[in-house]
């Protein structure tokens, strides 16, 4: 059961929440508002899908995925490293599960941003630039979703509560950046008891199935509601207007949100927490055909502000933040998506990419913590094509600095749009990452 | 190593939400912190009768962490998350409605893991603040600090030994964490575990000769029970999903575990080795 306006599938528990439209698959939806003008992609790409996993706030790179266990102690904290199954590759004590699963992705160690601050290192590794005159360029989702172009599901789909972002403000390179916010993404929220929620589609509520039957109705209806929302721009009423349609008038699009479909032991494997079912939600809509899925970890960077959500920026307590909480559940969700998407063979056709904007300083800090550092960290890639089992790049022996040649947001981005069917070419046409690179280790 | 496997655990909360380092208030309540929201953690007083959860501090709007109380019941003290990353070490006298906080130097340090002495005029307690992460202690109205530890590494969860005389820590101090025992002034530290996995959060039983702590010395976080002099070291349970944060019933024959079973994360009763 999926309901539409709040939109909250029923949960594990049997709870649903108000819905403006519980009967939708009755509606006729005659007129195909979902035929937008899309460029087809010339050749089927190798990722027909893109699940980006991530983890905004800044994962400390030491204490995960890049131990250095000969560094002084200052440097190389209290986590020991466990062996993995991809022989000379270690990680820390805090991922047995992801360890044991190395043969099935691959490693960047070597990763640098060109910003230290959550919000525009937040823009440029989703970008893959740094802004302009006219602000950030499109997101790689916003990309990909303009070539592609929609089905009955939106193209770009991003779960979280809301825009990401920290205290301050939202992450800009999240959304449609120089483009619009037209092509901002279909945002989603997922509750660690399944509940989804459409916020963008609260903007529709009080519409009747009896009033939605009547297209005039209905678009006299949307204008008045536009016109009651100022502060929504023309472009994204108009996006958020055809998502709507497209959803509701499409049972498969509908039950592509909808968890209660799941069997109870893959709610179970992915286990109860917000970011483990959204991990569920978005293997779920990658199997229905969305072209970008962005994972979001929490809305905001921050852990312990009151407004927070538990976040990466552990600038306080990151030892004991990563040891109760952040690195066993990444351990065990990325290992079950991992398992999941293997099984039903959606890995040959689903770039897995999992990163935040930056990694933590390698020095502890004189309150016993890690801090923001941008100069080197890990990426973790899976699917479609990418080589898996493999570390590509080297940190220096504390993890200060690439020891081998830095990978640039710029090339991660190249990397995903190249493998989503966006060309060299097409990049050029759009003006977006151009004379970028691909990371060919990884291919 | 030997382990418990044929004990039965009692499930005491069905609701599945994240739960961080329980503590018993009396027989009958236990106080834990809450994943209740996605942005609060809130400590939440669970009945052991039915299991019914109830906010401990309702007006209070920021994330709350480690419950802990004295043995007569009349002081309680938490980690609360101030307007920084900082988390401060709130203190009340529950007869007297009397609070103090002890706020640590550096606004983004925290002071965590709080511990009553006995007689409850100590606190000890973890304090990650401008001398490192340390063990440290205050008195009841969050004055008098004493750093009890000055080492390098990490040290973490401290735990006062039921005599008041000792103090179990877990510490990285030689490279990965083990459990260490420290005299109540901080002086004769003795290392107990030598694991090559992360050993922490211990918890002395109710008659001191027992020891109760978490390890991931077999891959996934479970609960081990040691002899107080660091000897016979017994797994308690055998499945392998996270066993962790380790409290002792009153009775001294059963161990309160927040357990993840089914992706939920809820609060087990266990018998404890002997």
């Amino acid at each position: 059961m999926l309901s539409v306006g709040s939109f909250n599938a029923r949960d594990c528990q049997g709870v649903t929440r108000r819905a403006f439209v519980r009967a939708a698959a009755a509606v006729p939806f005659a007129w195909g508002l979902a035929g937008r003008a899309a460029q087809a992609v010339e050749t089927e790409p190798k990722a027909r899908s893109v699940l980006l996993v991530w983890l905004g706030g800044g994962p400390s790179h030491v204490d995960l995925f890049d131990p250095k266990p000969k560094a002084p102690l200052e440097y190389r904290g209290p986590f020991a490293s466990i062996a993995t199954a991809t022989p000379g590759v270690r990680f820390t004590e805090l991922l047995p599960k992801l360890a044991a699963r190395s043969r099935r992705f691959s490693l960047i160690r070597s990763n640098v941003n060109f910003d230290g601050n959550h919000r525009p290192a937040g823009s440029i590794s989703l970008t893959g630039a740094v802004a302009g005159a006219a602000g950030y360029p499109p997101n790689f989702g916003s990309i990909i979703s303009r070539v592609r172009g929609a089905s009955a599901l939106p193209a770009f789909v991003s779960l979280a509560r809301g825009r990401i972002g920290d205290g301050d403000g939202p992450v800009l390179g999240s959304g449609g950046g120089t483009w619009g916010t037209g092509h901002d993404p279909f945002m989603v929220d997922c509750s660690d008891a399944g509940a989804v929620d459409l916020p963008d589609l609260k903007l529709l509520e009080g519409l009747s199935p009896q009033r939605l039957a009547d297209r005039q109705t209905v678009l006299r209806d949307l204008d008045r509601a536009r016109r009651q929302l100022d502060e929504v721009p023309l472009t994204r009423w108009t996006a958020l207007y055809e998502r709507a349609h497209s959803l509701l008038g499409d049972s498969g699009a509908r039950q592509a949100f909808d968890l209660s479909r799941e069997p109870e032991a893959a709610r179970e494997a992915y286990g109860h927490t917000s970011f483990g079912q959204s991990c569920l939600l978005g293997r779920r809509l990658v199997e229905a055909g969305v072209p970008y899925v962005q994972v979001n970890w929490s809305q905001y960077v921050e852990v312990f502000y009151p407004f927070s959500d538990y976040g990466w920026d552990t600038h306080a307590d990151n030892f004991g933040l990563l040891a109760d909480w952040h690195g066993p559940l990444l351990d065990g969700v990325f290992s079950t998506l991992l398992d999941d998407l293997e099984a039903r063979g959606l890995l040959k056709t689903t770039l897995v990419v999992c990163m935040g904007e930056f990694g933590r300083t390698p020095r502890i800090n004189a309150i016993g913590s890690r801090d923001h550092w941008h100069q080197c960290y890990f990426s973790m890639w899976a699917g479609a094509g990418v080589q898996p089992g493999r570390a590509i790049g080297e940190s220096d022996p504390r993890g200060e600095f690439p020891a081998t040649e830095p990978v640039t947001p710029a090339m991660v981005g190249t990397t995903i749009l190249e493998l989503a069917g966006v060309s060299s070419a097409e990049r050029a046409r759009l003006k977006v990452l151009e004379g970028g690179r691909v990371i060919d280790a990884l291919l | 190593m030997p382990s418990s496997s044929s004990l039965a655990m009692q499930r005491l909360t069905h609701d599945g939400q994240r739960k961080l380092a329980p503590a018993f208030i009396d027989a009958r309540e236990i106080a834990v912190a809450v994943h209740a929201s996605p942005n609060l953690v809130a400590i939440h007083r669970v009945r052991i009768e039915d299991g019914a959860l109830a906010r401990l501090h309702p007006t209070v709007a920021a994330h709350q962490f480690d419950p802990a109380f004295s043995r007569d019941g009349r002081y309680h003290a938490y980690s609360m998350s101030s307007t920084s990353p900082q988390l401060v070490l709130v203190i009340q006298d529950l007869r007297d409605k009397r609070e103090h906080t002890f706020r640590p130097r550096d606004a983004r340090a925290t002071a965590r893991s709080p511990s009553f002495s006995p007689d409850g005029s100590r606190i000890v307690f973890s304090l990650s603040d401008v001398n490192g992460h340390q063990i440290a202690g205050v008195n009841r109205e969050g004055e008098d600090l004493r750093l009890l530890t000055r080492s390098t590494g990490l040290n973490t969860s401290p735990a006062f030994s039921p005599d008041g005389r000792q103090i179990a820590f877990s510490s990285s101090r030689t490279g990965d964490f083990e459990i260490y025992v420290m005299d109540a002034d901080g002086a004769n530290v003795r290392q107990m575990t030598d694991s090559p996995g992360l050993d922490t959060r211990p918890a002395w039983s109710p008659d001191g000769r027992r020891i109760a702590f978490t390890s991931n010395r077999e891959g996934v976080y479970q609960i081990y029970v040691m002899q107080a002099d660091g000897t016979a070291v017994r797994r308690v349970g055998s499945d392998n999903e996270r066993h962790d944060f380790a409290g002792w019933h009153p009775d001294g024959e059963r161990l309160l575990v927040v357990a993840e079973r089914g992706g939920m994360s809820d609060l087990y009763l266990v018998e404890a080795p002997a």
